[in-house]
């Protein structure tokens, strides 16, 4: 089994503020991580390897920086790491990113054969986007599954999994080859052990340029981008709650609550039904 | 099994700059660092002498600068004593210092990752995000450490203690028996504030290279011992104080009542005016004040302790990394000779303490060694001298048409009044006992 996951760089987004003057994220000084999301992607290549003897490799598109995150998520114990680096690669929106990450893992193919499972974390965490698993999928011609909650079997030619709906749980037959996009749900990442640890710190990520995985400069980065940011916003800052009791009594506490309540059309309504389905005493 | 010379515990910079000797001898060191990454956890008011530097690191000080691992060299170094509303000061100024620098202001969190990258080009491997939980023990002797980590046992000759203020692994090592005590340490809180660059030369009247030290003592401590500072940075400044803990638990102060103290002593407040509000960061420790009475038995079989872990810090000069960088050169040394006499043991390491003595690490916590115990034992050294010493430079200074003989006579007579000549005699003889 042949497994690719993809990750991203991300501001470190416990530390991330923004300049409320140009409504940009303020980098300096903001170390990166792995996206959140990715982390559980990688956990999940960890056990595809461990119980299944996957082969994994991890890849993602970004500035020479990036390959600390690479060998960041090769401490899960993962065999081989890449880094798509280009200038030509500079600028990308989704469109332009899936085309860099899909001729990347077809580089990759070439080395270890058909790639079976691609995963990816559900959306990262400063563009949040999540059209980058599912635009991976549709370029590989793969079965696609995003919002992987969690999964029950995997066979030889199709894996049965849980994903998350807007509203409740979906169960599917996924076929192999596919794209799964997972969840943090899934699982737990895990905290590395010593020697894969230290393995990752003396690992060094494969580095490829558009031209060894033969990309189209028109296609990839800032010319292959149809998506141009003309404006950003923050969403004003929230007001706080009203407080409609202090230093009360919790009967006095209570009754002012229920009152506010009852203002609300909503709760009044069940209020009125409550004649038709009799108090549950 | 994961195997090297020499384990680290620690990546501030005692560890760093033994793990940095070790390399450069051809030792396999691994440095075992529990937070995120190197400096991450470390809290200092912000002056690092490059002295024990240039021992270690070649061009320090050019490549500190260049690489802006560094913020600004101190070329003025100042002492304040605040009185009610007013400031007695004593100060030095030497542009000489910009040529060859004495002393630099840090921000911990820069310089400390400069500094692992320059240990990790010299080989030595930095796990972070892991903490040493235990010691491998074989017939007594430390063999290796065991880590946080799933198979986190890594077998090594040799063990240097580099951990900082909380002596969990001295004392698991055997080499410390109690904790440290409320009266051995300070709790030192920070705040880096932001300043633009500009303001900062306007206001401390300097160039953009060269930065100010304030030490603060006096009104702000509520009679506690303790000090405070104001140094700048490239464009924040760094203003703090330290109070053991002892006196804090004794007199029911929390830290940052003492902090906001400072920064609203008029004097203060006028320095920082409207940026008093731009806080940035932060930060708060724990300083080993305790002296030279509260150094842990410095080594063992296999094993040595530097740094703050050692309790090297001279609290009075505000020199605490200076000391950590040299014990770690110097434990570091020791060992070295250790390996190519073939025997590390006690015997072979007990040279470190030798050479701490021989350096002015210990010679500087021996001479100092009485000096925390007389300011504790005699709290109106600092309740009341600062106060005092600034109503008579304002009595003194204030020209009202009184002769000076007469000045000169109140001057006496206030200080007849509130001390006592012979408690003033007392107080400098302690004084002078306390630091001879």
């Amino acid at each position: 089994m042949n497994v690719v996951v993809l990750i991203k760089q991300v501001p470190d987004t416990t530390n991330v503020r923004i300049d409320r003057k140009t409504n940009n994220l303020v980098r300096e000084g903001v170390p990166s991580v792995i996206n959140p999301d990715c982390m559980h992607a990688l956990e999940l290549a960890a056990q595809l390897k461990e119980k299944h003897n996957a082969t994994v490799y991890v890849i993602t598109m970004g500035p020479p920086q990036a390959i600390n995150a690479l060998k960041d998520a090769i401490s899960f114990g993962l065999d081989e790491a890449v880094l798509l680096s280009d200038r030509a690669f500079a600028g990308a929106d989704t469109l332009a990113t899936t085309y860099t990450l899909y001729k990347g893992i077809k580089k990759i193919e070439e080395k270890i054969g058909k790639i079976d499972i691609v995963l990816a974390g559900r959306q990262a965490a400063d563009g949040d986007t999540g059209q980058v698993g599912p635009g991976v999928a549709t370029r590989l011609g793969y079965s696609l599954a995003a919002y992987v909650t969690s999964i029950e079997k995997i066979e030889k030619d199709e894996i049965i999994l849980t994903r998350r709906l807007d509203r409740g749980y979906e169960k599917v037959r996924v076929k192999i080859p596919c794209v799964l996009t997972v969840t943090p749900e899934l699982n737990e990442p895990r905290y590395a052990s010593l020697p894969n640890l230290i393995r990752s710190l003396r690992y060094q990520p494969i580095v490829w340029n558009k031209d060894d995985i033969n990309a189209d400069p028109k296609k990839a980065g800032f010319f292959g981008s149809p998506t141009r940011v003309v404006n950003t916003n923050i969403p004003p800052a929230r007001k706080g709650g009203d407080i409609i009791s202090k230093n009360e009594s919790p009967e006095i506490a209570a009754q002012k609550l229920l009152d506010e309540l009852k203002k609300f059309e909503s709760i009044r309504l069940i209020e009125g039904l409550r004649v038709l389905v009799g108090d549950k005493k | 099994m994961i195997k090297f010379d020499v384990v680290v515990i620690g990546g501030g910079p005692a560890g760093l700059s033994a793990a940095l000797t070790l390399a450069k001898s051809g030792m396999e060191v691994a440095v075992v660092e529990k937070g995120e990454y190197a400096g991450s956890k470390n809290v200092m008011g912000g002056v690092l002498y490059t002295h024990p530097l240039l021992e270690i690191v070649d061009n320090a000080v050019e490549r500190m600068v260049n690489e802006k691992a560094v913020e600004r060299s101190v070329i003025e170094q100042n002492m304040f004593l605040l009185g009610n509303g007013s400031v007695l000061k004593v100060g030095h100024r030497n542009p000489e210092w910009k040529n060859t620098p004495n002393a630099f202001t840090v921000l911990r969190a820069k310089f400390d990752q400069w500094f692992a990258k320059i240990v990790e080009e010299a080989g030595v491997l930095i796990i972070t995000k892991t903490k040493v939980e235990d010691f491998i023990w074989e017939n007594g002797k430390i063999k290796g450490v065991i880590t946080s980590r799933p198979e986190g046992e890594i077998y090594c000759k040799a063990v240097i203690i580099a951990e900082g203020v909380n002596p969990i692994l001295t004392m698991k090592a055997g080499l410390r028996k109690e904790d440290i005590k409320p009266n051995m340490a300070a709790v030192a809180v920070k705040e880096v504030i932001d300043m633009p660059e500009d303001i900062i030369n306007t206001a401390f009247n300097v160039d953009s290279k060269s930065g100010v030290t304030y030490e603060i003592l006096g009104e702000w401590s509520e009679g506690m011992f303790g000090m405070g500072f104001l140094y700048t940075n490239k464009d924040s400044i760094s203003i703090g104080c330290g109070v053991l803990i002892e006196e804090l638990k004794h007199r029911n102060i929390k830290p940052y009542q003492l902090l906001d103290n400072l920064k609203n002593h008029p004097i203060i407040s006028d320095i920082i005016g409207e940026y008093k509000n731009n806080v940035k960061e932060y930060l708060a420790h724990l300083i080993p004040e305790g002296g030279y009475y509260s150094i842990p038995q410095l080594y063992g079989d296999n094993v040595l302790v530097c740094g703050d872990a050692a309790m090297l810090v001279n609290s009075i000069h505000r020199e605490g990394s200076n000391h950590a960088i040299t014990s770690g050169r110097l434990a570091a040394e020791t060992l070295v000779d250790a390996f190519n006499k073939g025997e590390i043991s006690k015997k072979t390491l007990k040279s470190y303490v030798e050479r701490l003595k021989e350096s002015f690490i210990l010679k500087d916590l021996e001479k100092y060694k009485d000096l925390m115990p007389t300011m504790e034992k005699n709290q109106h050294f600092i309740e009341l001298y600062p106060s005092l010493f600034n109503r008579l430079a304002t009595r003194f200074l204030t020209v009202d048409g009184t002769p000076k003989t007469d000045v000169e006579w109140q001057i006496i007579d206030s200080l007849r009044n509130e001390r006592g000549l012979i408690g003033l005699g007392m107080d400098a003889l302690k004084l002078w006992k306390g630091v001879r």
